[in-house]
């Protein structure tokens, strides 16, 4: 901004803190007084709209030329009802009819917010969908930049004292009602922003419930899950947000379980388990996935003397982390069926044997381990 | 409660607590170079919120390494080992780079899970964020690297199917620094409504934002492959405004005036510090999150200009050879994102070299 214009600008919002004095306008969502106090806020050096975006954040404690009695209701916390966002918009139509009126730089600009805002009124009387996207300030315009401050500095070259500080005064107006206008449409929009808030925790609760809480995933299972014809249809929980899918492929998926067959020569041993495909399922209650149920074909490997090395059978999911299954390994006597119990031991790696207990058998039965 | 919300989307890598301060702290030094911005504080302006992803990244390759050593600790054999002995260092994070940086890559383009969380917890932060800050409040984001693919995405999803997000909650500034959104897009297989393709999706000046800064340096060898360049944005229209809706750095001329970033400052021209010290870089930054608040004038545009040097503390001869040698990588707009990894480790040669 040049130093003239800036020079004019303080003298302009000087004028209007002096004036301000004299003048003790009704309250509502944009009166003179409202004006006058944003005046002193631009004098102060702040601009327009934090000073009001403090003002709107907390009345109380705002900076004192940042009160704005214009405000209150816009102020208020929580949402606003359609009856008394049309109530206030009738007001500012009345702020920009003003402008119009008496406006040689603006007047157009006016015509235009003045039409737009009774465009907003006669929507919300037939419960039609406001925008506040169309009530950004970039519309209106700034005093130090852009077509709005040339049209400003034209007038302040034709007459640095009148016209200029009007013209001014006008701009204010403009600013700050259409800002009033947005403010408004959000407080009117609150309970859908909530609910999209609301949403967008929700899914990402499930995402944390579905890669912590639901089995562990190999690269290749990860992969294959997130393709179209794995994941199957996922219906859209918010915007263009996919639900997190409420069943996971099981492919190839090496992990450790313990053997037990009561007539083999080594009753008890480890065995690798590759589950060569499997699925589970759960259904979600809000967060949380519920009801889960899987099962996968195994291919078991031990090292039994008195069987075969390979075996197969069948694994059924008790949660995430705990399945248990038969298996049988073919021998040259009998068929040795075995029981094996499967755990994701990749999730006590790193911890000490306490918290390995507490993780596999719960806290209640390891009190007396030692970490 | 400050003017404006701006939230800060970082890059591929491990990202640890803080890690946006240092963001912050190069925005903040090139703020207090202007006079014309002091009558309100840094501080009071702007309200910086850094938003990562990265521990999406992080609980995926920590599982694969963790499950991967406790098979090798058993002295699996056979098929089990040869599917899981690669992942035994997943998510070691020292002096890891194919696994700390190219696997956020792989991992956020191949695997679509991994892509939706990422940018569920995108969305969620900025709308928690804006939704306690409470009626009117104003935002931007400024994204780098690999951030600005997974805001791309996420914002690309909000403003998805009408929906009622989108209808209020416009974003005053949308900033991609070093921006790889397009060689990483994906057109098909994405959730209802959703379009993809960068240069066509509402991420763009007057629908998600008001002002979109496209920020990328001549020698920055990531911004080359499928290179985001939109020709058909700067319309008549948007080229009238001031600030412009839109400004790309490599635009010679916007507004009379060149914003092509070519200072070499340190090995690392991929780095967001180093983008942004430029007033090539910051001076539009400023102009576009102010936008109708606030403004800097010409001359201090020119003054700083002035000051900035091409080379900084490095001295010519070393910055000289490193642009030779960032120049001879041989980066090319056909490039996949296959190759980004290539990029990466070639760049970090380069940094090695200039340590």
């Amino acid at each position: 901004m040049s130093p003239v214009l800036r020079a004019l600008g303080l003298a302009a919002a000087l004028a209007l803190c002096a004036a301000a004095h004299a003048q003790d306008g009704a309250r509502g969502v944009l009166t003179q007084k409202a004006l006058d106090e944003l005046a002193k806020c631009v004098a102060a050096g702040a601009p327009v709209r934090p000073c009001l975006s403090d003002a709107l954040a907390n009345p109380q404690e705002a900076p004192k030329s940042c009160r704005l009695p214009a405000c209150e209701v816009a102020a208020q916390p929580g949402e606003l009802g359609a009856e008394q966002a049309r109530a206030q918009l009738e007001q500012l139509v009345l702020a920009f009819r003003a402008v119009a009126e008496t406006s040689t730089a603006f007047a157009a600009q006016a015509r235009a917010l003045q039409n737009d805002a009774e465009a907003e009124i006669a929507k919300l009387r037939e419960g039609g969908e406001l925008r506040a996207n169309d009530w950004d300030l970039g519309r209106v315009g700034h005093p130090a930049g852009g077509a709005a401050a040339d049209r400003l500095q034209a007038e302040c070259r034709r007459d640095p004292v009148g016209s200029c500080i009007a013209e001014a005064r006008n701009l204010l107006a403009l600013r700050v009602s259409s800002l009033t206008v947005r403010i408004l449409v959000h407080k009117v929009h609150l309970p859908d922003l909530q609910k999209s808030a609301a949403c967008s925790k929700l899914l990402r609760q499930r995402y944390d419930a579905y890669f912590d809480e639901s089995r562990f995933q190999w690269p290749w299972e990860l992969y294959l899950n997130g393709l179209p014809r794995f994941k199957g249809k996922t219906p859209l929980l918010c915007e263009g947000f996919e639900d997190v899918p409420a069943h996971q492929w099981i492919v190839m998926h090496p992990s450790l379980a313990i053997r037990h067959s009561g007539n083999a020569e080594q009753k008890t041993d480890a065995a690798v388990i590759i589950e060569l495909i499997g699925m589970r399922r759960w259904r979600w209650d809000g967060a949380e996935a519920v009801d889960a149920r899987g099962a996968s074909l195994i291919l078991s490997y031990t090292e039994q003397r008195d069987a075969k090395d390979l075996g197969w059978g069948v694994l059924v999911h008790l949660n995430e982390d705990v399945s248990v299954g038969l298996v049988r390994h073919k021998s040259d006597r009998d068929n040795k069926v075995s029981l094996v119990l499967s755990y994701e031991f990749g999730k006590l790696v790193g911890q000490d044997r306490r918290a390995a207990c507490d993780k596999v058998f719960g806290a209640r039965f390891c009190s007396r381990v030692d970490k | 409660m400050a003017d404006q919300i701006v939230f800060l989307v970082h890059g591929m890598g491990q990202h640890a607590e803080g890690w946006h301060q240092s963001w912050v702290k190069v925005l903040e030094d090139a703020y207090r170079r202007y006079p014309a911005l002091q009558s309100r504080s840094f501080a009071t302006r702007f309200e910086f919120v850094p938003v990562g992803y990265d521990p999406v990244f992080r609980r995926i390759v920590e599982g694969w390494q963790s499950n991967a050593q406790a098979l090798a600790a058993a002295g699996i054999t056979g098929i089990g080992a040869k599917l899981t002995r690669w992942l035994k260092d997943a998510g070691e994070l020292k002096d890891n780079f194919g696994w700390t940086h190219a696997a956020d890559v792989l991992l956020y383009r191949l695997f679509d899970l991994a892509q939706g969380n990422a940018c569920a917890v995108v969305a969620d932060e900025i709308k928690q964020k804006i939704l306690a800050a409470g009626p009117g409040a104003r935002w931007s984001v400024i994204a780098h690297s690999l951030g600005t693919s997974v805001l791309h995405d996420t914002l690309a999803r909000l403003w998805a199917n009408d929906s009622i997000f989108a209808r209020d909650h416009r974003a005053q500034l949308i900033a991609m620094v070093a921006n790889v959104s397009r060689i990483l897009e994906r057109k098909k297989n994405l959730p209802q409504g959703v379009v993809g393709d960068v240069l066509a999706s509402p991420v763009r000046p007057g629908v998600a934002c008001n002002h979109f800064l496209n920020l990328e340096h001549a020698l920055d060898p990531f911004i080359w492959p499928r290179r985001f360049h939109p020709f058909a944005w700067p319309d008549a229209a948007t080229l009238a405004m001031n600030p412009p809706r839109y400004i790309h750095s490599a635009d010679a001329d916007v507004l009379g005036r060149s914003y092509v970033l070519d200072h070499v400052h340190g090995a690392n021209v991929h780095d967001f510090e180093h983008y942004l010290a430029s007033p090539k870089a910051h001076v539009p930054l400023f102009r576009m999150l102010l936008g109708e608040d606030d403004f800097i004038p010409p001359e201090d545009e020119r003054r700083n200009r002035d000051q900035f040097p091409q080379f900084g503390k490095l001295g010519e001869e070393v910055a000289i050879r490193i642009k030779l040698e960032l120049e001879e990588l041989g980066v090319h707009e056909d490039m996949g994102w296959e190759d980004l990894g290539t990029l990466w480790e070639k760049l970090a040669r380069i940094l090695k070299d200039f340590k």
